[in-house]
């Protein structure tokens, strides 16, 4: 395990989320708290609607919180308009999603540049880092490729790429295996693996236990509620063997 | 690459501020957006040609009517006169005059100088050597031609055509040219009047001075002459009399060709023009000299001296004003209607695009983003639809106007060709394309204001209407309906046409409430009604879309059939050019000598000699005369009216100014020509002049007396009216004050003539009449056959027409003004159109629902629902946005015709409303057919089936 920086990347205090009101009320999140800092990966596991994806959705400001704050990069998302919020997608926090994930009219490097070019960067500039950030994954092949001539592996290698291209250092996936066979589905928490331990930090949606053995921490979410948080001290390797 | 950890973090820049500037992420977010359209355009190929269909196709017409006109402006422009010159393939075509002369580029505007006459010697010596000279051929005077009992009049040119320059001016030759004596080639429409073809045996015979001729011509062949031969047809030199053709000298033939073995350039053509000619130069209309525009009198080497430049008319700045705004009104309500149609394939695009969209904004993407990368479809696909169509148009006008059966409707070749691109189709194309944006801009609100979240997840949760939305609407529709008031009685198109913008508007913001307020009788409805209302309820945005553009077909249909009804039945009733086979006779009555003097005719002979003319064509032909009433002295014009208020000719029914009273509606033609708005007629002649249903006998009774009778409203104050004569000086031109008179009058609101007053030779002899007005120098006669025209005989007019020649009368009679009922026509035309846009909204709107309930649907066929449920479904969603679109379509079609009524029917103000009436064949078919139609065609088209798949989350 590398060594994790100190300020967390990611940071939710007390964080409650509820839907709608009076008797149809929610609670999605009940006093969540959690941080993850850079160099590390969170696994965030526990039955269906206990609120994982919703933990997700505020963590990237997809979602806002009804009580509590979310920081990312220190910079808390309550305080920011929606336009803001989209901005700290572009820059700071990368979605990777069970499948669908890439917008089928753009190639690879198209999807991946996505965010710096709505960012306004340059088309020759977003292009060239894209480029890179697929060299990151390994498929940098792949660039001018649409998402229906890649598998699903090399379409969640490009969604993972793009998560990370620029700058972001917050990549939020959500059962990113889940549409995956087993052998693909396991490079593609090796690549999420190395990518954490090259510093960025890792939130890892998942509701299986090999997949969970990937993370450094797993946090274990029922009815909203952390009810158990553990720390994993095997390695990558020995979490596929166990697999 | 580079390890995170071993960068150092990034600066932060505070998220509210772009990295790059504001204008370059704008520009990216842009770029970005139309990348996103222009694949997704492709991708989904149907719905693209759908939109392109929608928006092209009516850029394409209007573009294609703009190239037209601007053809049939250039036809009558003077290089289109000297192309008909030219036609026959001569270099130059020379008028020889009385001396030197001055001409412009093309001949159009020529000046004759003091100078020697000219002679074949020195026109020929001004030409270049070598070059030879063809006289056009002598002419007969009109001649009567007969095949049995068919007769035509008729001139024929006397030559041996045996120049290729004069072959040249005939077309489509059928046979030969005559080559003997006794033969004759027919211009082929004369020869089909005679009924006469190549072999057949044709007698003609003279008048006047040739009342002796009689000839017997066989038919050799046929073919279509350019009008610049001035006649209908060829025989051989010699074989009949010779008229002098309308030349300038009698010492030379009117007309030379010219046949030159180098161009005629300008230098020739003022060479010829010293000489004492007028030349119609190709090398000149090929390639004008660039020192002179057309149509300014041109010298060696630029214009003469105080040469006007080519007048542009100033349109008066309310006028423009006026027009411009009406040409904004009509805009608007062309974009509007584009917009609804278009807009439920954009719909239907949202929908396919949700987890693009979702995915966007999960990437960054804002409300905004999101917005644009929906509107970028609308400009893709809007600018793709609108330039592709003005090409097309283009391109078509550009072959139409190569083949010549298209132009002869209004030119003979020779048109110049199509501009490169008009001005005016930028305006049609930028319309298009704000009429596609437009389209998108609903969507693209939505796709803003949705959740990310939702949309990733496919879910699509049921917005809350929101209240203001049915009162705005209603509102909106209730002043768009007071404002169309106030235009009809302000007879302001503009103002109307705000009015029916307003009241579409009012029933787009109106539609949804009106989908949930029909949604709750779904409980009461069998299942798969149920399920298709409710579910169009749930999606009310795409159903709201394709039920307005359903509804405006609807209201077009029904409103145009309810009002075309009750001009149909007003015109009937009142209309004199209605009543069958009435023609209308120009009464010689002005004549003019060789110096172009007025010469003086005995009008009562004119008039006597006319109507024996037609009685011995019919003998129990009804005849009826109208003489144009002028002031005493020298003619200009007499106004009728109230007060300062005058009743001016219109020829649509739509005045422009609100200060002339409405006085015609539908102007048959304007035959009467003159200023005037006061007519003298017989009492007798009342019955063809007014028509059957007016009061006759009241009318007769006041003409008797020298009562005046008015035929507008407004036009009789205090049992009078005013008429208000003017004069000018014929060498000044200066106008005299004007002098009134009134005459003791009554309305008579039925039988309208273009006219509004009939005074009687009573009226006209009281002696304050008399000193203000006379009878003036024009006049016509109405003129109906005893029985009507068949095909095994000539016609009414063939007949008269006849006579006349033979009478040497020199009156001219138009066809019968019969108006041809096009009720079927309307009605077929506009139930088809209704038909076809709900067609086209209903599928698109039922794919939509079958798309979006393929999970809803393979829950049914699992709990073992029959596989036609989910026909019925689509058949039931179908009729239903259809039958909603119709109903709400045809009710608001009524209103507006009622509104419209005042302003179709002579603007009598509302008491002509006992013409109106409901067109119930036309709403019948609209409101229960289309419905129906449109069911039974999603039921054709929609599948049974549905793979059973893993539903999806929701």
């Amino acid at each position: 395990m590398t060594e994790m920086q100190t300020a967390p990347v990611l940071e939710l205090r007390d964080v409650t989320r509820i839907h709608g009101s009076g008797v149809t009320a929610v609670h999605a999140l009940r006093g969540v708290s959690l941080s993850v800092c850079a160099g590390e990966l969170v696994a965030v596991m526990g039955p269906s609607g206990s609120g994982k994806s919703t933990l997700l959705n505020v963590a990237g400001g997809l979602d806002s919180v009804t009580t509590g704050a979310v920081l990312v990069e220190g910079v808390d998302l309550a305080t920011l308009s929606a336009s803001d919020l989209a901005a700290v997608r572009r820059r700071a926090a990368g979605y990777v999603f069970q499948d669908l994930n890439l917008i089928p009219t753009l190639t690879a490097a198209e999807n991946v540049a996505l965010p710096l070019e709505l960012d306004g960067g340059s088309v020759r500039e977003s292009r060239r880092r894209a480029v890179e950030s697929l060299a990151a994954v390994g498929v940098e092949e792949l660039a001018a490729r649409y998402p229906d001539e890649m598998s699903g592996g090399q379409q969640q290698r490009v969604a993972i790429a793009r998560a990370l291209v620029g700058d972001r250092r917050l990549v939020l996936a959500d059962e990113p295996t889940g549409a995956l066979d087993s052998e693909t589905g396991e490079a593609v928490l090796r690549l999420l693996r190395r990518r954490v331990d090259e510093g960025a930090a890792g939130v890892l949606v998942t509701h299986e236990s090999r997949h969970a053995a990937w993370a450094d921490r797993v946090v274990f979410l029922r009815d909203g509620t952390v009810v158990d948080s553990t720390s994993y001290s095997v390695d990558a390797d020995a979490a596929g063997a166990l697999s | 690459m580079t390890a995170l950890l071993d960068r150092p973090p990034a600066p932060v820049t505070p998220p509210s501020v772009p990295r790059h500037g504001r204008v370059r992420t704008w520009l990216a977010q842009w770029r970005v957006a139309l990348r996103l359209a222009r694949r997704d355009a492709w991708r989904s190929k149907g719905r693209s040609v759908l939109v392109l269909l929608i928006v092209g196709l009516p850029v394409m017409i209007v573009s294609g009517v703009i190239l037209w006109g601007y053809q049939s402006i250039a036809a009558n422009q003077p290089r289109a006169y000297a192309e008909l010159w030219l036609q026959g393939g001569a270099d130059a075509v020379i008028n020889p005059q009385t001396g030197p002369v001055e001409q412009s580029l093309y001949g159009d505007v020529t000046n004759t100088l003091t100078g020697p006459a000219p002679t074949e010697a020195t026109i020929w010596a001004a030409l270049p050597e070598g070059s030879r000279l063809v006289a056009m051929p002598e002419l007969t005077p009109q001649l009567i031609l007969e095949n049995g009992e068919w007769g035509v009049t008729g001139g024929f040119a006397l030559s041996e055509m045996a120049d290729p320059m004069l072959r040249g001016y005939w077309r489509n030759l059928e046979g030969t040219f005559p080559r003997a004596r006794g033969q004759v080639l027919l211009d082929a429409s004369l020869a089909r009047r005679l009924h006469a073809g190549i072999g057949s045996t044709i007698t003609v015979s003279g008048t006047g001075d040739q009342r002796s001729l009689r000839r017997d011509l066989l038919v050799v062949g046929t073919a279509d002459p350019n009008p610049m031969f001035w006649s209908t047809g060829v025989v051989w030199p010699g074989e009949l009399p010779v008229v002098e053709a309308p030349g300038a000298t009698s010492a030379l033939p009117p007309v030379y060709l010219v046949d030159s073995p180098t161009p005629i350039t300008w230098d020739v053509v003022r060479q010829v023009n010293k000489a004492g000619a007028f030349v119609t130069s190709r090398a000149v209309v090929d390639d004008p000299p660039t020192f002179c525009t057309p149509s300014v009198v041109c010298l060696d080497d630029g214009p003469a001296p105080g040469a006007m430049p080519d007048m542009v008319s100033q349109p008066t700045s309310p006028d423009a004003a006026r027009e411009a705004a009406l040409g904004g009104v009509v805009v608007v309500l062309v974009i509007l209607q584009i917009a609804l149609l278009a807009g439920p394939a954009f719909a239907v695009q949202l929908r396919r695009r949700q987890r693009e969209l979702g995915l966007v904004g999960a990437s960054g993407g804002d409300a905004k983003v999101l917005r644009r990368t929906v509107l970028a479809s609308g400009v893709v696909l809007g600018v793709a639809a609108s330039v592709g169509g003005a090409a097309l148009a283009w391109i078509a006008t550009a072959v139409a106007t190569k083949n010549e059966t298209l132009l002869s409707t209004f030119s003979f070749p020779g048109v110049p060709p199509l501009p490169p691109f008009p001005r005016e189709l930028l305006g049609v194309i930028a319309v298009g394309i704000v009429a596609s944006i437009a389209a998108a801009l609903v969507p693209a609100v939505v796709a803003g204001r949705g959740d990310v979240v939702d949309t990733l997840r496919g879910r699509r949760p049921l917005p809350a209407l929101r209240r203001s939305l049915p009162v705005a609407g209603l509102g909106t529709g209730l002043v768009g309906l007071a404002v169309m008031v106030y235009g009809v009685l302000q007879l302001d198109p503009v103002i109307l046409g705000v009015g029916v913008v307003l009241g579409e508007l009012g029933i787009v913001l109106l539609m949804p409430w009106i989908i949930v307020q029909t949604g709750r009788f779904g409980g009461r409805l069998p299942l798969s009604a149920r399920l298709a209302v409710r579910d169009s309820g749930r999606h009310r945005m795409r159903t709201a879309a394709a039920a307005c553009a359903v509804a405006a077909a609807a209201a077009a249909a029904v409103g145009v059939s309810a009002a075309y009804g009750a001009t149909a039945t007003y015109a009937t009733s009142t209309d004199v050019a209605t009543l069958p086979d009435v023609s209308v006779v120009y009464l010689p009555l002005e004549q003019y000598d060789e110096t172009g003097q007025l010469v003086p005719v005995d009008a009562d002979r004119v008039i006597a000699d006319t109507r024996a003319v037609i009685r011995a064509a019919d003998p129990g032909a009804r005849t009826a005369l109208l003489r144009d009433v002028a002031p005493a002295g020298r003619p200009q014009s007499v106004q009728a009216g109230a007060g300062n208020v005058s009743c001016g000719p219109v020829d649509t029914g739509i005045l422009t100014d609100p200060t002339q009273v409405p006085c015609a509606g539908r102007q048959p033609k304007s035959y009467l020509g003159s200023n005037s708005a006061v007519v003298e007629v017989s009492p007798d002649d009342l019955p063809l002049i007014l028509g059957p249903t007016a009061p006759l006998d009241e009318a007769r009774a006041a003409l008797e007396q020298g009562t005046a009778v008015v035929l507008q409203p407004h036009g009789v104050v205090g049992g009078k009216v005013t008429l208000t004569a003017s004069w000018s000086d014929p060498e000044t031109g200066a106008m005299s004050e004007p002098r009134s008179v009134d005459v003791p009058a009554i309305e008579v609101l039925q039988g309208t003539l273009p006219a509004t007053v009939l005074v009687s030779e009573q009226t006209l002899a009281r002696p304050e009449v008399a000193k203000v007005l006379g009878v003036g120098t024009s006049g016509l006669m109405l003129a109906q056959p005893s029985e009507a025209d068949s095909p095994d005989r000539p016609t009414f007019v063939e007949r008269v027409n006849l006579e006349m020649a033979r009478a040497e009368l020199g009156a001219g009679v138009s066809e019968p003004l019969t108006q041809v009922d096009q009720t079927l026509i309307v009605l077929l035309a506009g139930v088809g159109a209704t038909a076809l846009l709900a067609l086209l909204a209903g599928l698109m709107v039922t794919a939509l629902a079958l798309a979006d309930g393929r999970a809803d649907h393979a829950t049914l066929q699992a709990v073992g629902a029959a596989p036609r449920v989910r026909r019925r479904i689509a058949a039931a969603t179908a009729g239903y946005v259809a039958g909603l679109g119709c109903l709400v379509g045809a009710a608001s079609g009524l209103i507006g015709s009622y509104v419209l009524l005042p302003l179709l029917t002579d603007g009598r103000g509302f008491g002509a409303s006992h013409t109106w009436s409901v067109p119930w064949p036309m709403v019948g078919l609209i409101v229960v057919a289309v419905p129906l139609l449109t069911a039974g065609a999603a039921w054709l088209t929609t599948r049974s089936r549905v793979p059973l798949t893993r539903r999806m989350d929701s």
